[in-house]
C-alpha cells in the first residue's frame, strides 16, 4: 500500500528533505494549496505498522483524497478505519493505532471537511501518542519520532489555522474565537511534550543535536501560538485582558 | 517559562552560539546610550553576522538562521518583560541590543543566497517588524516605552 501511494503521487510532491539534521526517515510532502503553502509530510512506516489492517485503512482513506475520489469513496475508508480503529482498541494494539491516527489527521489536514475536524484528529493522535508516553511504552529514538510526528501536524495546523483563520481576525467574529479556544485546548492537552525547567538545565553534553533540535521546535511552536493568539485577542476585542496578559507572561516568561 | 528555555537550549548546540555572540557585538566605540539614543540605526551597523552551521560553521543551512534569529527574539521578548522595562523608562539597552541583533542577523540571512521560500520571507518579515518597533520608537520618542510595555 506505502509503495502505490508513494508512486501516486509524486505529483503532488513540494519539495523532499535528505540527510538533514530535521529529517530522521524518508518523506514525502503533500499539501492543499487552497488552504496553506504549507504542506504535511507523510513517512514511510515501519513495515510492522504499516502491514497493520488499521493502518492499512487509513492510507487507503489518504490515497482516496490524493487520487480525487468522491466523498462517498473517502466516508466508506473513512468508516473501514474506524472500525478497524475499534478492534485495535479492543486488542489494546496502540502502537499501530497512533501511526493509522497520523496518516488520518494528515488526510484531514489537506482534505478533511473543516479546521475544526483536522483538530479534533490532530488531538486523537495527539491522546493516544501521549498515552504510550505516559505508559513508559515508547523510548529513545521512538519517542523523538512520535514527537517530530505531532510536530509536523500541529505546525501545519498552525499554517492552516493561521492563513484561513487568524488572518481574517475579528471579520470572523466569534467562529475565529472558537477556533483559537478550540487549538489553545489543543496545545494545552500536549504540554507533556514541552521540556521541563530541570530537563533543561540538565542537557548532557552527549544528548543527540537532533533531540535538543525537536525540543526546540516544540518550544517554539507553542511560543508561535500564544503569541498569535495575544494579538488576536488584542486586535479582535481591542483590548487585551489584564487575565490575557497575565496568561502569556506566565506561559512565556 | 519558553523563552528561558528556548534560549537555554539553543546555548547547547554547537556553533550557533557564535553566530549569536557576533549578532551582539558592539562595533568599534558604540555604547548603549548609541543604541538607545535618538538617532536611527544606521545601515552600516548592520553589518553581516556570519552564521554558523549546526554540523559544518562555514556551510549554514537556513535552518542554523533560524535558530539564531529565535534566539535573538526570545531575548527581545524577555527583555521587554524585565521589571525596569517601565512605560516610563528610557529603552533598556538589552532591548535596543536584541532589536539591533534581529535585524542584523535578518540581514545576513536574506544576503545569504540561501534558497527562497515562502516561510523564510514571513519569518524576516515578522522578525524585522518586531526589531524596527523599537528601534524606531528610539528614533522618535526618543527612547521611551510608550506602545512596547503597554502592548505586553
Amino acid at each position: 500500500m506505502w509503495q502505490e501511494l508513494w508512486e501516486g503521487c509524486t505529483s503532488r510532491i513540494l519539495r523532499r528533505l535528505r540527510n538533514s539534521t530535521w529529517c530522521i526517515r524518508e518523506e514525502e510532502l503533500f499539501g492543499n494549496p487552497d488552504r496553506s503553502h504549507t504542506g504535511i509530510p507523510v513517512f514511510n512506516p515501519t513495515t510492522m505498522h504499516g502491514s497493520a489492517p488499521v493502518y492499512r485503512s487509513a492510507a487507503a482513506l489518504f490515497m482516496s483524497y490524493v487520487r480525487n475520489q468522491s466523498v462517498v469513496v473517502q466516508r466508506m475508508y473513512l468508516g473501514n478505519y474506524y472500525h478497524a480503529a475499534r478492534k485495535c482498541i479492543e486488542h489494546s494494539a496502540v502502537p499501530e493505532l497512533i501511526y493509522a491516527s497520523c496518516i488520518v489527521a494528515a488526510f484531514s489536514l489537506i482534505g478533511g471537511e473543516s479546521i475544526s475536524e483536522a483538530m479534533e484528529k490532530t488531538g486523537m493522535f495527539a491522546h493516544g501518542a501521549l498515552l504510550l508516553i505516559q505508559q513508559g511504552s515508547i523510548q529513545g529514538d521512538e519517542l523523538l519520532w512520535i514527537e517530530n510526528l505531532w510536530q509536523n501536524l500541529v505546525m501545519v495546523l498552525y499554517y492552516i489555522h493561521h492563513e484561513t483563520v487568524g488572518c481574517r481576525g475579528g471579520a470572523m467574529g466569534r467562529r475565529s474565537a472558537d477556533s483559537f479556544v478550540q487549538l489553545d485546548g489543543l496545545l494545552d492537552n500536549c504540554t507533556p511534550f514541552l521540556p521541563s525547567d530541570i530537563d533543561v538545565a540538565t542537557v548532557p553534553v552527549s544528548m543527540p543535536l537532533a533531540a535538543v533540535c525537536v525540543k526546540v521546535t516544540t518550544l517554539s511552536i507553542y511560543l508561535q501560538f500564544y503569541f498569535d493568539y495575544f494579538l488576536f485577542a488584542r486586535s479582535s476585542w481591542n483590548e487585551a485582558s489584564q487575565s490575557d496578559r497575565t496568561r502569556l507572561r506566565g506561559i512565556l516568561v | 517559562m519558553i523563552l528561558g528555555r528556548i534560549c537555554q537550549l539553543i546555548s547547547h548546540l554547537p556553533n550557533i552560539p557564535d553566530a549569536i555572540y557576533e549578532s551582539y557585538r558592539r562595533f568599534n566605540g558604540e555604547s548603549d546610550s548609541d543604541l538607545s539614543g535618538s538617532s536611527f540605526l544606521p545601515s552600516d551597523r548592520l553589518g553581516n553576522v556570519a552564521l554558523r552551521g549546526m554540523k559544518s560553521p562555514r556551510q549554514p543551512k537556513i535552518s542554523d538562521g533560524a535558530l539564531t534569529l529565535l534566539y535573538c527574539f526570545s531575548q527581545l521578548l524577555l527583555s521587554l518583560q524585565h521589571p525596569s522595562s517601565s512605560p516610563d523608562s528610557t529603552m533598556q539597552p538589552d532591548i535596543a541590543r536584541s532589536a539591533v541583533a534581529l535585524s542584523r542577523v535578518c540581514s545576513s540571512l536574506e544576503s545569504g543566497g540561501f534558497k527562497p521560500e515562502k516561510t523564510v520571507g514571513l519569518l524576516i518579515k515578522r522578525s524585522l517588524f518586531w526589531a524596527g518597533l523599537f528601534t524606531r520608537a528610539a528614533h522618535l520618542r526618543n527612547g521611551t516605552l510608550r506602545t512596547s510595555q503597554s502592548f505586553l
